[in-house]
């Protein structure tokens, strides 16, 4: 591979792993909490949605970004209001969510625009810092640095996410409240503000990282989010549920899903069949890593080994 | 106490649910230039004529599959999120069998037997991946078979609209079926097949073994608590053969898109039949028949947003939001005490809420 390939397939791995990250990490706030969203899905897809509309509509791309993390909330906050005042399920209340977007979307989307397919929305795109001096720097100039302004924002997010996760006052308290109830309480903490802090803080990351997903096509498409925010979940997971950990996971993926990308340029290789890709992948790295730490009887396996 | 807790659950889905119809009621009234119109085209469209009732209760049928699959998994404890994938190799291993019969001499209804036999051997096998995964390492069967359905439905759209596409037709379907090789219209010319009273018969076969038998009791000894299920002498097994009769009902479902009323396999098919049976299996309250009503009220609101999309200018779409809030409603209501909650929080969360 030359280098200019490898720099440009390391450059879609991090511009694909970027999303992920920040709604992995928004995720991992909510089970920090205690009340992991499934909803991660859903308030990617309405982020992308309203980003796209917004920035549409006000030819913004700030408008369509803060429009974006305004829907996420929006649906995220149903989830944790249901969860928390319901007393419903959070993770029924999640898969609801997951459901109501695409159908809320295409509902709005026709009556809106008279049109349920894509949406198109230039003002979303962001340049790519092509002529950057640091661009010139071999391979990790153009990847690193060549990315387009929206990477950096999601950069930003995630590790804002992350510093308020491992290293606020506020991120010791969610975690206690992931603790449970009594134990929360005992220590002088009423748990249910910080979940939902924690869902609202999921829902802003989801709905950044499905503007991202529009931005990178300049358009909202129908079903843009594509399994992403599961995957986000899974990557909760894979990462132990630690911020460094989810971050790796997330650019393991970011590397899957650009493998299977660069995969589509050679002509054997039917380019429909090769997007299953990144699940079976994932499900692959899932079962192996779930193996590996039986095997070393690592504290993080404990609640499935127990179980199975 | 158990019957009255069980009455009580029960009135507060009813009274969900009519939440539900009752905010459904608002969309004609506000989205539409003609409210009254586009109110009755939505309710009662459906049951304007033999015709568009009779699609109703076809259309039910592939749903109440995946949700008995759906409910059949919970009651063990066991998250089958892939149903959705399961109905779509489901529907493939049909249309492929019937494909592959056609030229035999075999009678129809044994072809069809052998279609839909397929049908369940191939959503099963997709489902025992993950219970393998978890036999093996522990990974969560909520999240290894939802990505492996993921997979497996691209892989489906790959074959359906690539090498096995109809050479004869601009659709991105595979060959039509003919009409001797597919299950028996009940009502010509309606869509209603044998399909709907397949179904209905499966529902009331699992609510007698699921909630009348041994075994069930056992399934659900199982599913709340694996660790005492173990203690008392009920192995691993269980587990493994819900869901994998599971991964078949929800297969079977696909076969009934095919078979029934669509008469061939063309992509993107299962449209969210296995993600709407999940839904009905949980207001259902994984109960086989409350099943029956649940996909019925979910065919019902489908059958209304398009009759409400023909007869008026309601989007077809509406339905989908409908079904969402009353996925909301109801799991608003179910409070504690619940048995999938359970599993999620001890399984999947790891540690208590």
């Amino acid at each position: 591979m030359s280098l200019d390939r490898l720099a440009s397939f390391l450059a879609d791995a991090l511009s694909a792993a970027a999303p992920l990250a920040v709604a992995a990490l928004g995720g991992l706030l909510t089970e920090a909490a205690g009340s992991l969203s499934v909803a991660l899905e859903g308030s990617m897809l309405v982020g992308a949605f309203a980003a796209a509309a917004a920035a549409k509509a006000s030819a913004s791309f700030a408008v369509g970004v803060a429009a974006s993390v305004g829907a996420g909330v929006s649906l995220s906050l149903l989830v944790g209001l249901a969860a928390g005042a319901l007393r419903a399920d959070v993770f029924v209340a999640g898969l609801a969510a997951n459901l109501l977007a695409p159908g809320l979307i295409s509902l709005l989307s026709g009556a809106l625009y008279g049109t349920k397919g894509v949406l198109s929305s230039p003002a979303l795109l962001t340049s790519s810092h092509i002529r950057d001096p640091l661009t010139r720097l071999p391979v990790v100039g153009p990847a690193v640095f060549g990315q387009e302004t929206m990477v950096y924002l999601l950069a930003a997010a995630a590790a804002l996410l992350w510093i308020l996760h491992s290293r606020t006052v506020f991120g010791l308290r969610l975690r206690a409240a992931g603790e449970g109830n009594e134990a929360a309480r005992a220590a002088g903490l009423e748990p249910g503000p910080y979940r939902l802090a924690a869902h609202i803080l999921a829902g802003a990351a989801a709905g950044l990282a499905g503007a991202a997903l529009a931005s990178h096509v300049g358009a909202f498409v129908p079903g843009i989010s594509a399994g992403r925010g599961w995957i986000a979940l899974v990557a909760v997971y894979l990462g132990a549920k630690r911020p460094g950990g989810v971050v790796l996971s997330c650019l393991g993926f970011g590397f899957l899903i650009a493998l299977s990308n660069a995969a589509q340029g050679f002509a054997a290789a039917p380019a429909e069949l090769l997007g299953a890709l990144p699940y079976l992948a994932t499900a692959i790295a899932l079962t192996l890593w779930k193996r590996a730490a039986r095997a070393e009887g690592r504290k993080d396996s404990r609640g499935s080994a127990g179980r199975s | 106490m158990k019957h009255q807790s069980r009455r009580e659950s029960v009135a507060a889905r009813i009274v969900a649910l009519g939440a539900a119809l009752a905010l459904a009621a608002v969309y004609p009234l506000a989205a539409s230039s003609e409210p009254l119109g586009a109110l009755r085209a939505f309710f009662l469209g459906p049951f304007s004529s033999s015709y568009a009732f009779f699609g109703l209760l076809e259309s039910a049928a592939p749903l109440l599959f995946c949700a008995l699959g759906a409910a059949l998994a919970f009651r063990a404890g066991i998250f089958n999120l892939g149903g959705e994938g399961q109905a779509a190799v489901g529907a493939l291993a049909a249309a492929l069998t019937v494909q592959g019969l056609e030229a035999s001499s075999l009678p129809p209804p044994l072809v069809l037997l052998a279609a839909i036999a397929a049908a369940g051997a191939a959503g099963s096998a997709l489902a025992l991946l993950s219970s393998a995964a978890e036999a093996w390492s522990g990974a969560e069967v909520l999240l290894t078979s939802f990505l492996v359905s993921q997979a497996a439905l691209i892989a489906v759209d790959w074959a359906i609209g690539g090498p096995l596409k109809a050479a004869s037709s601009n659709l991105l379907a595979m060959p039509l079926i003919p009409r001797r090789l597919l299950l028996p219209r009940l009502a010509p010319p309606s869509n209603l097949s044998l399909a709907a009273p397949l179904a209905l018969a499966t529902a009331l076969f699992l609510y007698l073994i699921m909630d009348r038998s041994r075994a069930g009791y056992e399934l659900r000894l199982f599913g709340r608590n694996r660790l005492f299920a173990r203690s008392s002498g009920l192995s691993e097994g269980l587990g493994v053969l819900s869901m994998a009769s599971s991964g078949a009902l929800s297969g079977v479902g696909g076969a009934m898109l095919v078979l029934g009323a669509t008469g061939r396999a063309v992509q993107g098919m299962t449209g969210g039949v296995g993600w709407n049976g999940l839904a009905v299996a949980l207001i259902a309250a994984s109960n086989p028949l409350g099943a029956v009503p649940a996909s019925l009220l979910f065919a019902w609101l489908d059958a209304g947003a398009r009759q409400g999309s023909i007869l008026a200018d309601l989007s077809p779409d509406a339905s989908v939001v409908m079904k969402a809030v009353a996925l909301f409603l109801i799991t608003a209501k179910i409070g504690s005490g619940w048995h999938p909650r359970r599993t999620w929080q001890a399984g999947a969360a790891g540690r208590g809420l």
